[in-house]
Protein backbone atom coordinates (compact mmCIF):
# COMPACT_ATOMS: atom_id res chain seq x y z
CA UNK A 1 0.00 0.00 0.00
CA UNK A 2 2.75 2.63 1.21
CA UNK A 3 4.75 1.60 -2.20
CA UNK A 4 1.88 1.86 -4.37
CA UNK A 5 1.14 5.43 -2.62
CA UNK A 6 4.65 6.80 -2.98
CA UNK A 7 4.91 5.52 -6.61
CA UNK A 8 1.83 7.84 -7.32
CA UNK A 9 2.83 11.90 -8.42
CA UNK A 10 2.93 14.29 -5.41
CA UNK A 11 -0.49 15.96 -6.48
CA UNK A 12 -2.65 12.75 -7.08
CA UNK A 13 -1.05 11.26 -3.61
CA UNK A 14 -2.11 14.50 -1.36
CA UNK A 15 -5.37 14.52 -3.11
CA UNK A 16 -5.84 10.79 -2.43
CA UNK A 17 -4.95 11.05 0.96
CA UNK A 18 -7.12 14.07 1.43
CA UNK A 19 -10.66 12.26 0.17
CA UNK A 20 -9.18 8.84 1.83
CA UNK A 21 -9.17 11.28 5.56
CA UNK A 22 -12.73 12.58 4.96
CA UNK A 23 -13.81 9.24 4.14
CA UNK A 24 -12.71 7.38 7.31
CA UNK A 25 -13.27 10.52 9.13
CA UNK A 26 -17.33 10.53 7.80
CA UNK A 27 -17.46 7.11 8.42
CA UNK A 28 -16.29 7.38 11.69
CA UNK A 29 -18.55 9.83 12.41
CA UNK A 30 -21.58 8.15 10.77
CA UNK A 31 -20.58 5.16 12.59
CA UNK A 32 -20.34 7.35 16.09
CA UNK A 33 -23.74 9.18 15.33
CA UNK A 34 -25.15 4.94 14.91
CA UNK A 35 -23.99 4.16 18.13
CA UNK A 36 -25.04 7.18 20.05
CA UNK A 37 -28.56 6.40 18.56
CA UNK A 38 -28.03 2.98 19.87
CA UNK A 39 -27.28 3.76 23.17
CA UNK A 40 -29.61 6.79 23.61
CA UNK A 41 -32.24 4.15 22.39
CA UNK A 42 -31.78 1.87 25.08
CA UNK A 43 -31.15 4.43 27.44
CA UNK A 44 -35.26 5.66 26.79
CA UNK A 45 -36.40 2.26 26.87
CA UNK A 46 -35.12 1.53 30.26
CA UNK A 47 -36.32 4.97 31.43
CA UNK A 48 -39.80 4.42 29.77
CA UNK A 49 -39.69 0.62 31.19
CA UNK A 50 -39.01 1.58 34.79
CA UNK A 51 -41.44 4.42 35.04
CA UNK A 52 -44.32 2.30 33.55
CA UNK A 53 -43.45 -0.34 36.40
CA UNK A 54 -43.60 2.24 38.61
CA UNK A 55 -46.90 3.71 37.71
CA UNK A 56 -48.09 0.27 37.47
CA UNK A 57 -46.95 0.05 41.02
CA UNK A 58 -49.14 2.96 41.83
CA UNK A 59 -52.15 1.96 40.08
CA UNK A 60 -52.29 -1.30 42.33
CA UNK A 61 -51.28 0.49 45.40
CA UNK A 62 -54.12 3.17 44.44
CA UNK A 63 -56.56 2.30 47.54
CA UNK A 64 -53.58 2.42 50.11
CA UNK A 65 -52.45 5.63 48.99
CA UNK A 66 -56.03 7.25 48.87
CA UNK A 67 -55.94 5.97 52.66
CA UNK A 68 -52.56 7.41 53.21
CA UNK A 69 -53.12 10.86 51.74
CA UNK A 70 -56.45 10.96 54.15
CA UNK A 71 -54.70 9.99 57.10
CA UNK A 72 -51.84 12.55 56.78
CA UNK A 73 -54.50 15.15 55.48
CA UNK A 74 -55.86 14.87 59.12
CA UNK A 75 -52.70 15.09 60.34
CA UNK A 76 -51.88 18.14 58.91
CA UNK A 77 -55.49 19.81 59.86
CA UNK A 78 -53.83 18.91 63.49
CA UNK A 79 -51.03 21.00 62.80
CA UNK A 80 -52.38 23.69 60.75
CA UNK A 81 -55.41 26.06 59.61
CA UNK A 82 -55.85 24.89 55.52
CA UNK A 83 -54.40 27.01 53.23
CA UNK A 84 -58.54 27.41 51.26
CA UNK A 85 -59.34 29.71 54.06
CA UNK A 86 -58.03 33.53 53.70
CA UNK A 87 -55.19 34.36 56.76
CA UNK A 88 -57.48 37.29 57.58
CA UNK A 89 -60.21 34.51 59.12
CA UNK A 90 -58.23 32.35 60.00
CA UNK A 91 -56.48 35.13 61.96
CA UNK A 92 -59.61 36.37 63.51
CA UNK A 93 -60.71 32.91 64.17
CA UNK A 94 -57.58 32.34 66.14
CA UNK A 95 -57.85 35.16 67.91
CA UNK A 96 -61.57 34.91 69.19
CA UNK A 97 -60.44 31.30 70.45
CA UNK A 98 -57.74 32.88 72.43
CA UNK A 99 -59.91 35.28 73.56
CA UNK A 100 -62.49 32.58 74.74
CA UNK A 101 -60.16 30.42 76.45
CA UNK A 102 -58.78 33.61 78.31
CA UNK A 103 -62.02 34.54 79.65
CA UNK A 104 -63.18 31.29 80.15
CA UNK A 105 -59.95 30.60 82.37
CA UNK A 106 -60.77 33.75 84.64
CA UNK A 107 -58.19 36.28 82.73
CA UNK A 108 -59.28 39.82 82.12
CA UNK A 109 -58.39 40.61 78.23
CA UNK A 110 -57.20 43.93 78.32
CA UNK A 111 -55.70 44.11 74.61
CA UNK A 112 -55.03 41.95 71.40
CA UNK A 113 -53.55 42.14 67.98
CA UNK A 114 -53.53 40.05 64.86
CA UNK A 115 -50.63 39.61 62.81
CA UNK A 116 -49.07 37.79 59.83
CA UNK A 117 -45.60 36.77 60.13
CA UNK A 118 -44.59 35.51 56.76
CA UNK A 119 -40.99 35.35 57.89
CA UNK A 120 -41.43 33.41 61.22
CA UNK A 121 -40.81 30.22 59.02
CA UNK A 122 -37.41 30.64 58.16
CA UNK A 123 -37.08 28.17 54.56
CA UNK A 124 -33.59 26.59 53.50
CA UNK A 125 -32.17 28.37 50.35
CA UNK A 126 -34.59 26.48 47.70
CA UNK A 127 -36.74 24.90 50.01
CA UNK A 128 -40.68 25.33 49.46
CA UNK A 129 -42.14 27.57 52.07
CA UNK A 130 -45.53 25.88 53.07
CA UNK A 131 -46.79 27.99 55.90
CA UNK A 132 -47.55 31.47 56.64
CA UNK A 133 -47.24 32.39 60.41
CA UNK A 134 -50.11 33.82 61.85
CA UNK A 135 -49.85 35.37 65.46
CA UNK A 136 -51.89 37.14 68.41
CA UNK A 137 -50.47 39.02 71.01
CA UNK A 138 -52.70 39.49 74.00
CA UNK A 139 -52.15 41.76 77.38
CA UNK A 140 -54.22 39.55 79.59
CA UNK A 141 -54.59 40.57 82.97
CA UNK A 142 -55.83 37.79 86.23
CA UNK A 143 -54.05 35.54 88.50
CA UNK A 144 -51.65 32.73 88.35
CA UNK A 145 -53.90 29.46 88.55
CA UNK A 146 -56.10 31.36 85.60
CA UNK A 147 -52.59 31.77 83.68
CA UNK A 148 -52.13 28.01 84.06
CA UNK A 149 -55.65 27.43 82.92
CA UNK A 150 -55.38 29.41 79.74
CA UNK A 151 -51.76 27.94 78.93
CA UNK A 152 -53.70 24.60 79.19
CA UNK A 153 -56.50 25.44 77.04
CA UNK A 154 -53.49 26.53 74.43
CA UNK A 155 -52.13 23.42 75.11
CA UNK A 156 -55.05 21.70 73.87
CA UNK A 157 -55.83 23.63 70.88
CA UNK A 158 -56.31 22.13 67.14
CA UNK A 159 -54.56 23.30 65.44
CA UNK A 160 -51.93 22.88 67.19
CA UNK A 161 -50.62 26.36 68.79
CA UNK A 162 -47.07 27.33 70.28
CA UNK A 163 -46.19 30.33 72.68
CA UNK A 164 -43.40 32.25 71.28
CA UNK A 165 -42.93 34.44 73.77
CA UNK A 166 -44.25 35.26 77.50
CA UNK A 167 -43.79 38.51 79.98
CA UNK A 168 -45.37 38.15 83.46
CA UNK A 169 -45.18 41.02 85.47
CA UNK A 170 -46.72 41.37 89.10
CA UNK A 171 -49.73 44.13 88.17
CA UNK A 172 -49.62 47.64 89.58
CA UNK A 173 -51.68 48.67 91.75
CA UNK A 174 -52.71 51.69 93.61
CA UNK A 175 -52.63 51.82 97.91
CA UNK A 176 -56.61 51.97 97.52
CA UNK A 177 -56.73 48.49 95.07
CA UNK A 178 -54.31 47.38 97.01
CA UNK A 179 -55.84 44.00 99.24
CA UNK A 180 -58.33 43.61 96.15
CA UNK A 181 -55.51 42.56 93.49
CA UNK A 182 -53.38 41.09 95.55
CA UNK A 183 -51.20 38.46 93.28
CA UNK A 184 -52.99 39.85 89.86
CA UNK A 185 -50.60 39.45 87.22
CA UNK A 186 -50.32 41.44 83.81
CA UNK A 187 -49.20 39.15 80.85
CA UNK A 188 -48.11 39.67 77.57
CA UNK A 189 -48.07 37.01 75.72
CA UNK A 190 -47.58 35.68 71.78
CA UNK A 191 -49.26 32.83 70.26
CA UNK A 192 -48.53 31.30 67.33
CA UNK A 193 -50.87 29.17 64.87
CA UNK A 194 -49.62 27.51 61.26
CA UNK A 195 -51.43 28.00 57.88
CA UNK A 196 -50.52 26.56 54.83
CA UNK A 197 -50.24 28.58 52.10
CA UNK A 198 -52.48 29.44 49.63
CA UNK B 1 -14.10 26.13 -18.62
CA UNK B 2 -14.14 27.56 -14.67
CA UNK B 3 -12.40 30.89 -14.47
CA UNK B 4 -9.99 30.63 -11.72
CA UNK B 5 -8.82 34.38 -12.00
CA UNK B 6 -10.91 35.79 -9.46
CA UNK B 7 -10.74 33.08 -6.88
CA UNK B 8 -9.39 34.23 -3.28
CA UNK B 9 -10.12 33.53 0.00
CA UNK B 10 -10.04 36.44 2.98
CA UNK B 11 -7.65 38.03 -0.09
CA UNK B 12 -5.91 34.79 -0.57
CA UNK B 13 -5.28 33.77 -3.99
CA UNK B 14 -6.82 29.99 -4.65
CA UNK B 15 -6.26 29.77 -8.11
CA UNK B 16 -3.08 27.54 -7.66
CA UNK B 17 -4.78 25.40 -5.13
CA UNK B 18 -7.66 25.33 -7.53
CA UNK B 19 -4.99 24.52 -10.30
CA UNK B 20 -3.44 21.86 -8.18
CA UNK B 21 -6.29 20.06 -7.12
CA UNK B 22 -7.08 19.88 -11.00
CA UNK B 23 -3.61 18.30 -11.49
CA UNK B 24 -4.07 16.06 -8.67
CA UNK B 25 -7.03 14.95 -9.73
CA UNK B 26 -6.12 14.60 -13.36
CA UNK B 27 -3.03 12.39 -12.40
CA UNK B 28 -5.02 9.99 -10.09
CA UNK B 29 -6.89 9.25 -12.92
CA UNK B 30 -4.96 9.90 -16.20
CA UNK B 31 -1.49 9.69 -15.14
CA UNK B 32 0.37 6.52 -16.84
CA UNK B 33 1.30 5.84 -13.13
CA UNK B 34 -1.85 5.67 -11.15
CA UNK B 35 -2.65 2.31 -10.03
CA UNK B 36 -6.54 2.99 -11.34
CA UNK B 37 -5.69 3.68 -14.54
CA UNK B 38 -3.58 0.69 -14.81
CA UNK B 39 -6.78 -1.42 -13.38
CA UNK B 40 -9.45 0.13 -15.57
CA UNK B 41 -8.30 1.47 -18.73
CA UNK B 42 -8.52 -0.74 -21.92
CA UNK B 43 -4.90 -2.59 -22.74
CA UNK B 44 -2.91 -0.31 -25.22
CA UNK B 45 -2.56 -1.51 -28.17
CA UNK B 46 -0.23 0.46 -30.52
CA UNK B 47 0.66 -1.13 -34.34
CA UNK B 48 2.91 0.66 -37.11
CA UNK B 49 1.47 0.46 -40.90
CA UNK B 50 3.21 -2.59 -42.03
CA UNK B 51 1.51 -4.51 -38.74
CA UNK B 52 -1.69 -3.17 -39.93
CA UNK B 53 -1.53 -4.18 -43.40
CA UNK B 54 -0.52 -7.83 -42.01
CA UNK B 55 -3.61 -8.36 -39.91
CA UNK B 56 -5.82 -7.36 -42.42
CA UNK B 57 -3.59 -9.93 -44.68
CA UNK B 58 -4.39 -12.34 -42.03
CA UNK B 59 -8.14 -11.04 -41.61
CA UNK B 60 -7.41 -11.77 -37.88
CA UNK B 61 -9.24 -9.08 -35.55
CA UNK B 62 -7.87 -7.98 -31.88
CA UNK B 63 -9.83 -7.39 -29.32
CA UNK B 64 -10.22 -3.67 -28.74
CA UNK B 65 -10.69 -2.64 -32.28
CA UNK B 66 -13.67 -1.62 -31.98
CA UNK B 67 -12.32 1.28 -29.50
CA UNK B 68 -10.35 2.15 -32.96
CA UNK B 69 -6.98 1.93 -34.29
CA UNK B 70 -3.85 3.27 -31.75
CA UNK B 71 -1.84 3.76 -34.87
CA UNK B 72 2.14 5.04 -34.78
CA UNK B 73 3.71 7.17 -36.77
CA UNK B 74 6.42 6.67 -38.65
CA UNK B 75 9.84 7.87 -36.48
CA UNK B 76 11.29 9.04 -39.65
CA UNK B 77 8.29 11.70 -39.89
CA UNK B 78 8.12 13.00 -36.49
CA UNK B 79 11.12 15.10 -34.64
CA UNK B 80 11.47 14.71 -31.00
CA UNK B 81 13.53 16.66 -28.42
CA UNK B 82 13.57 16.80 -24.85
CA UNK B 83 12.93 19.32 -22.05
CA UNK B 84 13.35 19.92 -18.89
CA UNK B 85 10.86 21.77 -16.52
CA UNK B 86 10.50 23.03 -12.90
CA UNK B 87 8.16 20.63 -10.85
CA UNK B 88 5.84 23.68 -9.68
CA UNK B 89 5.07 24.35 -14.15
CA UNK B 90 3.35 21.35 -13.98
CA UNK B 91 -0.37 23.14 -13.21
CA UNK B 92 0.32 25.06 -16.75
CA UNK B 93 2.12 21.99 -18.33
CA UNK B 94 -0.34 22.23 -21.35
CA UNK B 95 0.49 26.05 -21.62
CA UNK B 96 4.24 25.39 -21.43
CA UNK B 97 4.44 22.93 -23.74
CA UNK B 98 2.54 24.80 -26.42
CA UNK B 99 4.63 27.81 -25.99
CA UNK B 100 7.81 25.76 -26.68
CA UNK B 101 6.27 23.52 -29.31
CA UNK B 102 5.43 27.18 -31.42
CA UNK B 103 9.01 28.40 -30.10
CA UNK B 104 11.22 24.99 -31.76
CA UNK B 105 8.37 23.89 -34.77
CA UNK B 106 9.65 24.00 -38.10
CA UNK B 107 6.34 23.62 -39.76
CA UNK B 108 3.87 26.59 -39.56
CA UNK B 109 1.74 27.24 -36.57
CA UNK B 110 -1.61 25.59 -38.44
CA UNK B 111 0.74 22.89 -40.53
CA UNK B 112 1.93 21.64 -36.84
CA UNK B 113 0.78 18.55 -34.74
CA UNK B 114 2.56 17.81 -31.45
CA UNK B 115 2.08 15.70 -28.45
CA UNK B 116 4.22 14.84 -25.19
CA UNK B 117 4.93 12.31 -22.79
CA UNK B 118 6.26 12.74 -19.39
CA UNK B 119 9.49 10.51 -19.48
CA UNK B 120 10.63 11.33 -15.96
CA UNK B 121 8.91 13.44 -12.47
CA UNK B 122 11.00 14.24 -9.60
CA UNK B 123 10.26 16.73 -6.84
CA UNK B 124 12.26 19.34 -8.25
CA UNK B 125 12.04 19.16 -12.06
CA UNK B 126 9.95 17.09 -15.08
CA UNK B 127 11.40 15.57 -17.96
CA UNK B 128 9.59 15.78 -20.84
CA UNK B 129 9.52 14.22 -24.75
CA UNK B 130 8.31 16.63 -27.16
CA UNK B 131 7.09 15.67 -30.70
CA UNK B 132 6.46 16.95 -33.60
CA UNK B 133 4.39 15.84 -37.10
CA UNK B 134 3.71 18.04 -39.83
CA UNK B 135 -0.14 17.57 -40.30
CA UNK B 136 -0.03 16.82 -44.08
CA UNK B 137 2.03 13.59 -43.24
CA UNK B 138 -0.20 12.71 -40.35
CA UNK B 139 -3.54 13.28 -42.32
CA UNK B 140 -1.59 10.88 -45.20
CA UNK B 141 -1.09 7.89 -42.22
CA UNK B 142 -4.40 8.47 -40.74
CA UNK B 143 -5.83 8.32 -44.49
CA UNK B 144 -3.55 4.85 -45.07
CA UNK B 145 -4.36 3.36 -42.19
CA UNK B 146 -8.30 3.67 -43.15
CA UNK B 147 -7.54 2.28 -46.61
CA UNK B 148 -5.87 -0.91 -45.06
CA UNK B 149 -8.76 -1.44 -42.79
CA UNK B 150 -11.12 -0.83 -45.65
CA UNK B 151 -13.27 2.02 -43.61
CA UNK B 152 -13.57 5.62 -44.47
CA UNK B 153 -15.02 6.37 -41.17
CA UNK B 154 -12.95 4.28 -39.36
CA UNK B 155 -11.41 5.50 -35.66
CA UNK B 156 -7.58 6.30 -35.96
CA UNK B 157 -5.69 7.91 -32.86
CA UNK B 158 -2.04 8.83 -33.92
CA UNK B 159 0.79 8.15 -31.34
CA UNK B 160 4.19 8.07 -31.50
CA UNK B 161 6.84 6.25 -30.31
CA UNK B 162 9.81 8.19 -28.25
CA UNK B 163 13.49 7.43 -28.15
CA UNK B 164 12.73 6.11 -24.20
CA UNK B 165 10.66 3.78 -25.50
CA UNK B 166 7.53 5.46 -24.09
CA UNK B 167 4.39 6.49 -26.18
CA UNK B 168 2.89 9.59 -26.17
CA UNK B 169 -0.19 10.81 -28.21
CA UNK B 170 -0.60 13.71 -30.92
CA UNK B 171 -3.20 15.77 -29.41
CA UNK B 172 -5.07 17.03 -32.34
CA UNK B 173 -5.31 13.23 -33.48
CA UNK B 174 -6.88 11.56 -30.11
CA UNK B 175 -10.47 10.48 -30.34
CA UNK B 176 -11.31 9.79 -27.15
CA UNK B 177 -12.96 6.08 -27.54
CA UNK B 178 -10.88 4.84 -25.29
CA UNK B 179 -11.01 7.63 -22.51
CA UNK B 180 -14.57 7.05 -22.69
CA UNK B 181 -14.30 3.70 -22.15
CA UNK B 182 -12.30 3.92 -19.61
CA UNK B 183 -14.44 6.53 -17.42
CA UNK B 184 -17.49 4.03 -18.33
CA UNK B 185 -15.23 1.29 -16.80
CA UNK B 186 -14.52 3.84 -13.58
CA UNK B 187 -18.34 4.63 -13.10
CA UNK B 188 -19.73 0.95 -13.36
CA UNK B 189 -16.88 0.41 -10.21
CA UNK B 190 -17.90 3.45 -8.23
CA UNK B 191 -21.56 2.83 -8.65
CA UNK B 192 -21.21 -1.02 -7.48
CA UNK B 193 -18.43 0.38 -4.85
CA UNK B 194 -21.83 3.17 -3.78
CA UNK B 195 -24.40 0.25 -3.71
CA UNK B 196 -21.73 -1.87 -1.66
CA UNK B 197 -21.31 1.25 0.93
CA UNK B 198 -25.11 1.97 1.31
CA UNK B 199 -25.87 -1.89 1.84
CA UNK B 200 -23.80 -1.83 4.29
CA UNK B 201 -25.12 1.79 5.61
CA UNK B 202 -28.58 0.01 5.78
CA UNK B 203 -27.25 -3.21 7.77
CA UNK B 204 -25.29 -0.82 10.37
CA UNK B 205 -28.78 0.96 10.54
CA UNK B 206 -30.70 -1.78 11.15
CA UNK B 207 -30.10 -2.37 15.06
CA UNK B 208 -30.68 1.46 15.34
CA UNK B 209 -33.90 1.84 13.09
CA UNK B 210 -35.32 -1.51 15.46
CA UNK B 211 -34.53 0.62 18.76
CA UNK B 212 -36.19 3.14 17.44
CA UNK B 213 -39.10 1.29 16.97
CA UNK B 214 -39.05 -0.09 20.17
CA UNK B 215 -38.61 3.41 21.62
CA UNK B 216 -41.80 4.63 20.01
CA UNK B 217 -43.55 1.49 21.07
CA UNK B 218 -42.78 2.13 24.80
CA UNK B 219 -43.31 5.82 24.64
CA UNK B 220 -46.90 4.82 23.38
CA UNK B 221 -46.85 2.65 26.50
CA UNK B 222 -46.07 5.21 28.51
CA UNK B 223 -48.06 7.65 27.43
CA UNK B 224 -51.05 5.21 27.36
CA UNK B 225 -50.30 4.08 31.66
CA UNK B 226 -49.94 7.90 32.17
CA UNK B 227 -53.32 8.96 31.22
CA UNK B 228 -54.83 5.57 32.63
CA UNK B 229 -52.72 6.46 35.98
CA UNK B 230 -53.17 10.06 36.20
CA UNK B 231 -55.27 10.09 39.17
CA UNK B 232 -53.46 8.08 41.45
CA UNK B 233 -50.27 10.27 40.26
CA UNK B 234 -51.58 13.01 41.40
CA UNK B 235 -52.66 11.34 44.72
CA UNK B 236 -49.23 10.33 44.99
CA UNK B 237 -47.59 14.02 44.61
CA UNK B 238 -50.63 15.53 46.97
CA UNK B 239 -49.22 12.34 49.72
CA UNK B 240 -45.54 13.68 49.45
CA UNK B 241 -46.68 17.21 49.35
CA UNK B 242 -48.78 16.59 52.72
CA UNK B 243 -46.02 14.40 54.62
CA UNK B 244 -43.27 17.22 53.95
CA UNK B 245 -45.48 20.19 54.88
CA UNK B 246 -46.41 17.88 58.39
CA UNK B 247 -42.84 17.44 58.37
CA UNK B 248 -42.38 21.04 58.11
CA UNK B 249 -44.92 21.66 60.88
CA UNK B 250 -43.62 19.00 63.50
CA UNK B 251 -39.58 20.80 62.91
CA UNK B 252 -41.47 24.01 63.73
CA UNK B 253 -43.52 23.09 66.85
CA UNK B 254 -40.80 21.24 67.83
CA UNK B 255 -38.32 24.10 68.03
CA UNK B 256 -40.88 26.09 70.46
CA UNK B 257 -41.23 25.42 73.81
CA UNK B 258 -44.21 24.55 76.38
CA UNK B 259 -43.92 27.12 78.72
CA UNK B 260 -46.46 25.75 81.07
CA UNK B 261 -44.25 23.29 83.16
CA UNK B 262 -41.58 25.88 83.34
CA UNK B 263 -44.01 27.83 85.44
CA UNK B 264 -44.86 25.22 87.45
CA UNK B 265 -40.74 24.24 87.95
CA UNK B 266 -39.81 28.22 88.81
CA UNK B 267 -42.36 28.26 90.73
CA UNK B 268 -40.88 24.88 92.55
CA UNK B 269 -37.74 26.03 92.68
CA UNK B 270 -38.06 29.26 93.96
CA UNK B 271 -38.50 29.82 97.75
CA UNK B 272 -41.09 31.83 99.74
CA UNK B 273 -38.73 34.32 100.82
CA UNK B 274 -38.17 35.22 96.96
CA UNK B 275 -40.54 37.90 95.32
CA UNK B 276 -40.81 37.53 91.25
CA UNK B 277 -41.64 41.20 90.24
CA UNK B 278 -41.23 39.92 86.68
CA UNK B 279 -41.05 36.45 84.39
CA UNK B 280 -40.21 36.94 80.92
CA UNK B 281 -39.92 34.11 78.29
CA UNK B 282 -38.68 34.85 74.59
CA UNK B 283 -37.96 31.94 72.94
CA UNK B 284 -35.54 29.39 74.58
CA UNK B 285 -34.38 32.45 76.92
CA UNK B 286 -36.05 33.27 80.48
CA UNK B 287 -35.45 36.32 82.16
CA UNK B 288 -36.43 36.61 85.69
CA UNK B 289 -36.44 39.53 88.00
CA UNK B 290 -37.68 40.22 91.60
CA UNK B 291 -36.61 40.93 95.42
CA UNK B 292 -34.73 38.11 97.74
CA UNK B 293 -32.75 38.11 101.01
CA UNK B 294 -29.83 37.06 99.48
CA UNK B 295 -29.41 36.89 95.54
CA UNK B 296 -26.69 35.24 95.51
CA UNK B 297 -28.01 32.05 97.24
CA UNK B 298 -30.96 31.90 94.87
CA UNK B 299 -28.63 32.22 91.66
CA UNK B 300 -26.35 29.03 93.07
CA UNK B 301 -29.49 27.43 93.77
CA UNK B 302 -30.77 27.99 90.06
CA UNK B 303 -27.44 27.34 88.67
CA UNK B 304 -27.49 23.62 90.44
CA UNK B 305 -30.92 22.58 87.87
CA UNK B 306 -29.54 20.61 85.38
CA UNK B 307 -32.32 22.06 82.58
CA UNK B 308 -30.99 25.73 82.87
CA UNK B 309 -27.81 26.79 81.75
CA UNK B 310 -26.32 29.90 81.12
CA UNK B 311 -27.36 31.02 84.50
CA UNK B 312 -26.04 35.14 84.32
CA UNK B 313 -26.60 38.38 85.95
CA UNK B 314 -26.82 41.30 83.93
CA UNK B 315 -26.52 43.81 86.82
CA UNK B 316 -25.13 44.27 90.07
CA UNK B 317 -27.59 42.69 93.19
CA UNK B 318 -28.81 46.30 95.11
CA UNK B 319 -30.11 46.48 97.98
CA UNK B 320 -33.86 47.73 98.16
CA UNK B 321 -33.90 50.31 100.97
CA UNK B 322 -37.86 50.03 101.48
CA UNK B 323 -38.03 46.58 101.83
CA UNK B 324 -34.42 45.61 102.87
CA UNK B 325 -34.04 42.93 100.50
CA UNK B 326 -31.92 43.21 97.16
CA UNK B 327 -33.04 43.42 94.01
CA UNK B 328 -31.96 40.83 91.41
CA UNK B 329 -32.33 40.31 87.68
CA UNK B 330 -31.42 36.73 86.54
CA UNK B 331 -31.16 35.47 82.77
CA UNK B 332 -31.00 31.59 81.68
CA UNK B 333 -31.66 29.19 79.09
CA UNK B 334 -34.08 26.89 78.85
CA UNK B 335 -33.02 23.09 78.47
CA UNK B 336 -35.06 20.74 76.42
CA UNK B 337 -35.41 18.01 78.99
CA UNK B 338 -38.36 16.34 77.70
CA UNK B 339 -40.20 19.89 78.37
CA UNK B 340 -39.64 18.57 82.05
Amino acid sequence: MKRWLMGMPNDARLLLLFLMSTGALLSMALIANLVMALFDGTRQIDLHQSKIERLLGYEALAPQLENAALEVSGTLRQLAYPGSEDANQSGAKLQQALRGFAEESGLQVVGSQFLVLESEIDAEDDKTVYFDALAVDLSLEGLPIALDAFLLEVQGHTPKLAIASMDIQRKRVSRRDLNEARGDLTVRIRVLALKESP
Amino acid sequence: MIDTQNLNLFGLDLEMVFRRLVLGWRQLLFDDSSPIKSHFHPADRFQNLEDLSQRINAEAALPGDKLGVQLLAPECDVLEFPLTLPASVEPYLIEAVAAQIAAATPFQAEETCWGYVISDRSSQELTLALLIISRTRAEECIATARAELKDGSASVDLWAKTSSAMHAPFIQFQSNMRRDAYLVALRGFTIKYAVGLIGLLCLLCTPVVLVMQNVDHYQRMLNETESRTGRVVEIRAGLVQTSQQVSDAVDFFSGQHNYRPWLHKIAAWTPDSIYLNRMSFDGGQLTISGLAENAADYQSALSQEPALSNLLSPSAFTRDGRSGRERFTLTMELERVGEL
